[in-house]
C-alpha cells in the first residue's frame, strides 16, 4: 500500500481506496494514478552491499565457514540499520543467528538429525530458521541508502554464502521422504525467480 | 494492489494463470458516509504479534491484532517466499496501514477504528476452505460495530 516510509503516499492510496466506498456505480475497479508512486518505483540509485564480502569463487568449497565470516562482517551493519529504523522483524524461529546457522548446517550434514520440537515439526523449524536468516541479511543490507529489493535479492541468492546455504538446504529438503520437508523444500525456502540456482548446487 | 508489470515476470505469469471465479450476482451493499464508518483491517499477509503462533502451510486460522498495537511488535510468517518482504521490513504500514488509519481518524476523515484487526495467511487454500473462518470473522466484526473493512493483500 504505497511505499515504505512514505506516509504521504500511503495516505493518498488509503484515501483513494476508502473513497470508493461512496461510489454507487458498483462494481468499481480503479487504477491509482499518482505521480509519486512512479517516482518511488523508478529510483535509480545503485545499491551495493555495505561491506565487501569475499566473492563466491573464494569460498564455494567451504560455504559454512564463509557463512560465519559473512555474519561477523555484516553484524555491525544490521545493528546500525536497526538502530536507524528502530525496528526488527527477525525472530520468528526463536533462534539467534548463530543458532540458525548451526541448525541449518546440521541438517545439511545429516538429514536424519533428531529433532524434538515441542510444538513444531522439523520442516517448520527449518522454514522459520531460513526466513529469519534472510531477514537478518536483508536488515544488514538495508543500511545502504537507495535500497532496492530486487538488487538485494539478487545479491543474497547469487553472491552470499547464506544464499548458497539455503539453496543447498532446499535441494536436500526437496528429496526427503518426509512430506512436509518436501513441500517446504520445493516452495518454502527459495523464491521461484531463483529456483534455477538450485541446479548449480547439484553440479 | 500492485501492477503486474511491476513484479517479476514469473510472478506475474503465476498470477495471470490463477483461476478467477465468476459470481452470478453483485454482492455490494452501501453504508454510511466515510466519516461515520468504523474501520477494521483484514490482512492476508500472514502478520501476527511476535508471541502468537506462526502461520505454516495450509493454516486457515486467523490471528487477532489489537487496535492499540505498536506496529514494531508485528512479524510476518507467510508461507510463500515469492513476494517481496523488504517493504514490510522497513515499514509495517505498507501491508497494515494502521498508522495511516489513526491519522485519518484524528482528522475526522473516518469515524473510528475497530478494537481489533485480523490477519490470515493468504496462500495454499481454496475459497471454500477459508469460508468458515470468514463467517467467524464477520461475526467478530459485527460485534465490534465495524461497517468498513480494508482487505489488504500482501
Amino acid at each position: 500500500m504505497g511505499a515504505p516510509d512514505s506516509p504521504g503516499l500511503q495516505r493518498r492510496v488509503l484515501e483513494a481506496g476508502l473513497g470508493l466506498l461512496a461510489r454507487s456505480d458498483v462494481p468499481v475497479l480503479e487504477n491509482f494514478s499518482d505521480q509519486d508512486y512512479r517516482t518511488v518505483n523508478e529510483k535509480t540509485d545503485c545499491w551495493s552491499c555495505p561491506v565487501n564480502l569475499p566473492p563466491r569463487t573464494c569460498w564455494i568449497k567451504y560455504p559454512s565457514e564463509a557463512l560465519a565470516r559473512e555474519i561477523s562482517l555484516l553484524a555491525p551493519c544490521r545493528v546500525s540499520n536497526n538502530a536507524k529504523t528502530g525496528r526488527t522483524v527477525f525472530g520468528v524461529s526463536g533462534l539467534d543467528v548463530h543458532e540458525i546457522v548451526t541448525f541449518i548446517n546440521s541438517f545439511i550434514a545429516d538429514q536424519s538429525i533428531a529433532f524434538s520440537g515441542k510444538d513444531e515439526s522439523l520442516a517448520q523449524k527449518l522454514k522459520f530458521a531460513a526466513d529469519d536468516l534472510k531477514v537478518w541479511y536483508y536488515e544488514a543490507a538495508s543500511l545502504q541508502p537507495g535500497t532496492i529489493s530486487e538488487e538485494i535479492s539478487e545479491w543474497f541468492w547469487c553472491e552470499t554464502a547464506a544464499g548458497e546455504t539455503l539453496l543447498q538446504l532446499a535441494s536436500l529438503m526437496k528429496i526427503s521422504n518426509e512430506k512436509q520437508l518436501t513441500i517446504i523444500g520445493n516452495k518454502g525456502i527459495v523464491p521461484r525467480d531463483f529456483q534455477h540456482l538450485i541446479a548449480r548446487i547439484k553440479d | 494492489m500492485v501492477r503486474l508489470k511491476d513484479i517479476p515476470a514469473l510472478d506475474a505469469k503465476h498470477l495471470r494463470e490463477k483461476e478467477c471465479p465468476v459470481f452470478d450476482n453483485e454482492p455490494f451493499i452501501f453504508g454510511p458516509a466515510l466519516e461515520d464508518r468504523r474501520v477494521a483491517i483484514i490482512t492476508t499477509a500472514g502478520l501476527h504479534r511476535r508471541e502468537d503462533k506462526n502461520f505454516f502451510l495450509q493454516d486457515t486460522g486467523y490471528r487477532v491484532i489489537p487496535g492499540d498495537i505498536d506496529l514494531n511488535d508485528i512479524v510476518m510468517t507467510h508461507t510463500s517466499v515469492n513476494y517481496d518482504r523488504t517493504g514490510f521490513q522497513q515499514d509495517t504500514n505498507v501491508v497494515f496501514p494502521l498508522d495511516r488509519l489513526r491519522e485519518l481518524e484524528n482528522r475526522g476523515k473516518i469515524g473510528s477504528i475497530a478494537r481489533f484487526h485480523y490477519s490470515l495467511m493468504g496462500a495454499g487454500w481454496l475459497p471454500h476452505e477459508i469460508k468458515p473462518t470468514c463467517h467467524e470473522l464477520a461475526g467478530l466484526l459485527r460485534e465490534d460495530n465495524v461497517n468498513a473493512v480494508l482487505l489488504v493483500p500482501v
